[in-house]
């Protein structure tokens, strides 16, 4: 500042301020023209974004989708296994592979690589040379031909083996290396028992996420695990680094299911629908204890392994009419649906003692009420008369209230029912669980339909009473029927009693879930007594079983339309009556039977099959009582009850090998239908024995 | 220069009649502060959608990088509005040199000793027992525009002379030479802002524009030169490959042509408007470290050329505003240091956009309030501080707005 000195104060500080502004108005542009410059290179890299997306942006695209391949790899999980309560495997996932063939390495180098390749791959899986060598050249660049499905993993392990052996040997330079074999692994679903419970247990097929029908539907998000990955992702340095989460395997589930019970189950039906033309047969074998649901099987048959083959239900004639997609669509579902929980149907008589529960439980009837049957009861007046017969259209004549369930009076039924009211029995009837779904943990319930309280009349009352015009699954029904035996503890029906990791740890356990009290000990044991009485000297004189106490009650219903007489013949029992451990129930849905050999659709044709279940049951199960039985079941390999995994298998290897049901002596089954008249049925007249109301009840005006 | 400084304040002080030195009783530059937390906001949305993926791979929790950064961004702004409550003119007097000293001192202890912690290879954070704290690179710069600030400030004409220009570069050239050792691209972006800074304050402009020229072509040199400057040990190999990534990306995509090739893919798939938010692809383990340097790619990708035109907007708001408060501001040191502020944010800004773009080789600039960063977030919160507390004591708040009229200066310049 040399000029200032010559400059007077007043001067100096005009020139000061002059500069200054000067100078802060140049740095100000400077500023302002660095920041324009900025953002032109801001827009610059606009339009280049432009451009990138206008000349590149459909390539760089494909670009992208192309290369997610490599990003992350799927790691499969197993799903999880399906056991019955004693650890026998009843469902399971086996590790297979897929073999791929890899052309362009194969035929990368020399000659000698593929006839050594091929020869190490016919050596251990014995493929024909020619078609493999045919394959990969007719595909020389291709470098993924899927040539073989389903290989064991021990053939895996041994290829690999040999391949190494093969490819270490000092003389694999000059003769050739083994390459370019791949496997793919997977998981296939196996049953090793094939038709064994397959209602119950359902399928699951190629996509091991899904399961169909049973405890493979119900019980799915247990048995699938999660898929691991295996994913990609590049570091600062551009280097593909991977990270792997490993699949978690599905759980185990242990069902309720006994295996020697639910094979007595499969094969009394097997025999009775080997001698009977059926609409459906269906058995239910439940703990009256806890609920727990010990076999439970249809006629219904199909192999777990091969779903969709029908020869098992149905015959090459049936087969042969199913001739559009939508036919064998509906056959396969029909097959398929669990009867047992699916579809609801008529009970019939068996409905009875409930009837009589709900009255004693209101104190309108006690144990020693009389009734009066004259073989029928009217309502209504006029043309609106309804006239609702007895089964014994003479009349029972006088009974007393356990003569009423052990003859199966249809008259004392209407007379209970019409002093219990309308009201009182809709509520029993919720109270016992019809009318809604049981909450079993099986796919599909059809939770029956009931009367409202408000919409039923007089004549719909008087048919309820004694099961006609209201329906129920058997599932309800059995679990209902459990709680009137067991001193009125409803408790709810289960057909899975653990959740256990893939590594057998517990995850859960499923303990009985008591939902309600139904009836009192009182009523329970006046029950217990009456079916005991029916069984012994009532209406299901040909279930007694000599030196064990079983109590059953048997049922006719009249199906729809009731012009067609056609009858769902059913019974239900328990033992040992005084404290039952098991109750079975069975149905027979519109039997044809051999009416001029003498027989008859009566209750008998379920009694029989029962019969023949409970004669297995009890020494196995050990039941207490008197008698000697012994159990035909497993006469040939004794082994189906094994407590672990391993001797189930071999059970199922032996079953396989015979490919039927029944594993072996074929004795055992013939004997045990006839058996049903073997157990000291003395003096009993068959043809004097009708259950009830096989005889048609209900004339009706409209 | 400090008497006249403080003459220089002590006459505003009278205008004002009011004392200064603490707080400031008007105009708190409310857009500045929006424009500030509207980045914020889409910052932490970016590293969000960029960063879960691998967030959850690497650590479990989609939310981590996430998380993290948001903590810091509200502890920064907390901290950027503690420190515009206070003068600037009292934070630089006595804040200055500490401030400096403290990131050679901690720029040093990370290049020679053990408090330097290595991360994918580059010793860059500071850290006290192995868990590292923060990158003292970013402190460096805050401390560089304060010292250059204060300096160009208090050397007023003598910019100009010799001995002006070799005070400037001697006291930046210190801790640049330390971020040099271990951070090539961070020095580069030191040396353009006090030579930027130096430029605007010079009224020799020529020379300047030659000196800058000079600059980009010796950086441009190295491009073909690359080899020689490896051998004589002046670039490390890695940084070389950039610049050989830079010619022809594809041709080395496994050399790390891979991130900017990604980078590219992702821009080129974006579209106009984007896959949708938080719908990239690209950004799953194909992009390398989205969140950090390359997080404008997959912001295309998922928001597309409009979303880059938004942010891109943002910025220029944001330096607008800076450019108004350095013409408003009560003396040259509030003006330097906005201009230093505006100059480092646009530095950045373009030669991110530059790399992900592949204009320029892969310099490792993140993305001001955008790219994953808590040394970042942190030291960029406390510039905009420093410029918040010159907009409060700007000229003539109280009495209108500052305007665009007197960025050109044309009208009421003559305060001071």
């Amino acid at each position: 500042m040399k000029t200032s000195r010559t400059l007077d104060p007043e001067e100096r500080k005009r020139l000061r301020i002059a500069k200054n502004k000067k100078y802060n108005n140049s740095i100000r542009s400077r500023l302002v023209l660095f920041c324009i410059v900025a953002a032109v290179a801001l827009i610059a890299l606009i339009v280049r974004l432009f451009v990138i997306n206008a000349t590149s942006g459909e390539d760089y695209e494909i670009n992208i989708l192309s290369q997610q391949d490599y990003s992350s790899t799927v790691i499969m999980s197993r799903r999880g296994t399906i056991t019955d309560r004693n650890g026998t495997i009843l469902a399971t996932s086996e590790r297979i592979y897929t073999m791929i063939l890899d052309p362009s390495v194969i035929l990368a180098n020399s000659a000698k690589n593929e006839t050594v390749t091929l020869q190490a791959v016919n050596h251990i899986f014995g493929f024909d040379i020619a078609d493999m060598k045919n394959t990969i050249e007719a595909k020389p660049k291709s470098a993924y031909i899927r040539y073989a499905k389903e290989l064991t993993e021990d053939q895996r392990t041994a290829f690999l083996a040999y391949r190494d052996e093969v490819n270490a040997a000092p003389e694999a330079k000059e003769t050739g290396y083994v390459r370019g074999v791949w496997f793919e692994e997977d998981y296939k679903r196996v049953y090793p028992f094939d038709t064994f419970a397959c209602s119950l247990i359902g399928f699951s097929g190629g996509d091991a996420t899904r399961g169909n029908w049973g405890l493979e539907e119900y019980y799915n998000d247990e048995l699938v695990g999660s898929n691991g990955r295996e994913y990609g992702y590049m570091n600062t340095d551009g280097v593909a680094e991977r990270t792997v989460i490993p699949a978690e395997d599905g759980n185990t589930v242990v069902s309720t299911i006994d295996y020697t019970i639910q094979a007595a189950c499969e094969k009394a039906i097997a025999g009775f629908t080997s001698t009977h033309e059926v609409d459906n047969v269906a058995v239910i074998v439940m703990d009256p204890r806890n609920g727990e649901i010990l076999a439970e099987a249809t006629d219904k048959v199909f192999d777990l392994n091969d779903p969709s083959n029908l020869t098992y239900t149905y015959s090459a004639e049936e087969i042969e009419s199913f001739d559009t997609d939508e036919a064998l669509e509906a056959a396969r579902g029909a097959m398929w649906k669990n009867y047992a929980v699916a579809d609801a149907y008529e009970p019939g008589s068996t409905a009875k003692p409930f009837t009589v529960a709900a009255a004693l439980e209101n104190g309108v009837i006690n144990e020693h009420s009389e009734f009066n049957c004259t073989g029928s009861r009217s309502f209504g007046s006029g043309s609106y008369l309804t006239r609702i017969k007895c089964n014994n259209v003479e009349g029972h004549g006088y009974l007393d209230l356990t003569e009423s369930i052990m003859e199966s009076c249809n008259v004392a039924m209407m007379d209970i029912v019409s002093v219990l009211g309308a009201e009182k029995f809709t509520e029993y009837q919720g109270i016992f669980g019809f009318g809604r779904q049981s909450a079993v943990d099986l796919p599909g319930e059809n939770g029956g339909l009931l009367y409202p309280l408000e919409s039923i009349g007089v004549v719909d009352l008087a048919t309820n009473s004694f099961g006609q015009n209201f329906t129920v699954n058997m599932v309800q029904l059995a679990t209902a029927f459990c709680s009137l035996v067991n001193g009125g503890k409803y408790y709810q029906p289960h057909a899975v009693r653990q959740i256990l990791s893939s590594d057998g740890q517990i995850v859960r356990n499923i303990e009985p879930v008591l939902v309600r009290e139904t009836v009192t000990e009182e009523t329970s044991a006046f029950i217990r007594n009456a079916l005991f009485q029916t069984v012994e000297n009532g209406t299901a004189k040909t279930g007694r079983i000599v030196g064990y106490s079983v109590g059953g009650k048997t049922g006719t219903a009249e199906k729809l339309p009731r012009s067609d007489k056609k009858y769902l013949v059913s019974f239900i029992a328990a033992a040992p009556i005084d404290d039952p451990s098991v109750l079975i129930y069975v149905i027979i849905d519109n039997p044809t039977v051999d009416l001029e050999g003498g027989e008859t659709v009566s209750a008998r044709l379920a009694i029989a099959v029962e019969k023949e279940i409970m004669e297995n049951i009890i020494p196995y199960m050990n039941l207490k009582g008197e008698g000697q039985l012994e159990s035909h079941i497993f006469d040939d390999t004794g082994s189906g009850e094994g407590e672990d995994g391993e001797s189930g298998e071999d059970n199922a290897d032996d079953t396989q090998s015979d490919g039927t049901q029944d594993g072996g002596e074929d004795d055992v089954s013939p004997n045990l239908i006839p058996a049903a008249g073997v157990g000291g049925m003395d003096g009993v007249d068959w043809t004097d024995i009708d259950d009830g109301d096989g005889t048609g009840r209900i004339d009706s005006d409209n | 220069m400090s008497t006249e400084q403080n003459t220089a304040s002590a006459k505003a002080e009278e205008k004002a009649g009011t004392r200064r030195v603490f707080f400031i009783r008007r105009n708190t530059d409310n857009a500045l502060i929006l424009a500030v937390l509207l980045l914020v906001a889409f910052g932490l949305m970016m590293v969000y959608t960029t960063s879960y993926y691998t967030a959850q791979l690497k650590v479990g929790d989609g939310t981590y990088y996430l998380s993290r950064q948001a903590v810091i961004s509200a502890g920064g702004l907390a901290f950027m509005i503690f420190i515009s409550l206070f003068n600037y003119q009292w934070i630089c007097r006595f804040g200055t040199w500490p401030v400096y000293l403290a990131s050679v001192v901690l720029m040093a202890l990370v290049d020679f000793t053990s408090f330097g912690i290595e991360f994918n290879g580059r010793k860059r954070w500071f850290g006290i027992g192995g868990h590292s704290l923060f990158q003292p690179t970013e402190l460096v710069k805050l401390a560089l525009i304060m010292a250059v600030a204060f300096m160009l400030t208090k050397l007023k004409y003598k910019i100009d002379k010799l001995g002006g220009v070799t005070a400037v570069l001697a006291v930046a050239g210190f801790p640049i030479l330390f971020v040099f050792l271990n951070n090539l691209s961070s020095s580069i972006i030191l040396v353009a802002i006090v030579l930027i800074m130096m430029a605007i304050a010079s009224e020799h402009k020529k020379k300047y524009l030659v000196i800058l020229l000079l600059f980009v072509g010796a950086i441009a040199a190295a491009y073909f030169l690359g080899d020689w400057l490896v051998n004589i040990g002046l670039l490390k190999r890695y940084q070389l490959e950039r610049i050989d990534v830079w010619k022809d990306p594809e041709a080395y995509s496994l050399e790390g042509g891979w991130q900017v090739m990604q980078g590219l893919y992702a821009i080129g798939s974006g579209g106009f408007f984007g896959k949708g938010l938080g719908n990239s692809t690209q950004k799953l383990g194909f992009v390398p470290e989205a969140q950090n340097d390359m997080v404008f790619s997959i912001l295309v990708e998922e928001l597309g050329i409009f979303g880059a035109i938004c942010l891109i907007a943002l910025f220029c708001f944001l330096i607008y505003r800076i450019l108004v408060i350095a013409s408003n501001a009560p003396d040259r040191l509030g003006f330097f240091l906005c201009a230093g502020v505006a100059v480092h944010i646009s530095l950045q800004v373009v030669l991110n956009i530059a790399v992900v773009t592949n204009m320029i080789p892969n310099t490792g600039v993140t993305l001001p309030f955008i790219s994953y960063g808590g040394s970042s977030v942190l030291f960029l919160m406390s510039e905009f501080g420093l410029v918040l507390s010159v907009a409060r004591q700007s000229v003539g708040a109280s009495r209108r707005r500052p305007s665009l009229a007197r960025i050109f200066g044309r009208r009421n310049a003559s305060e001071r």
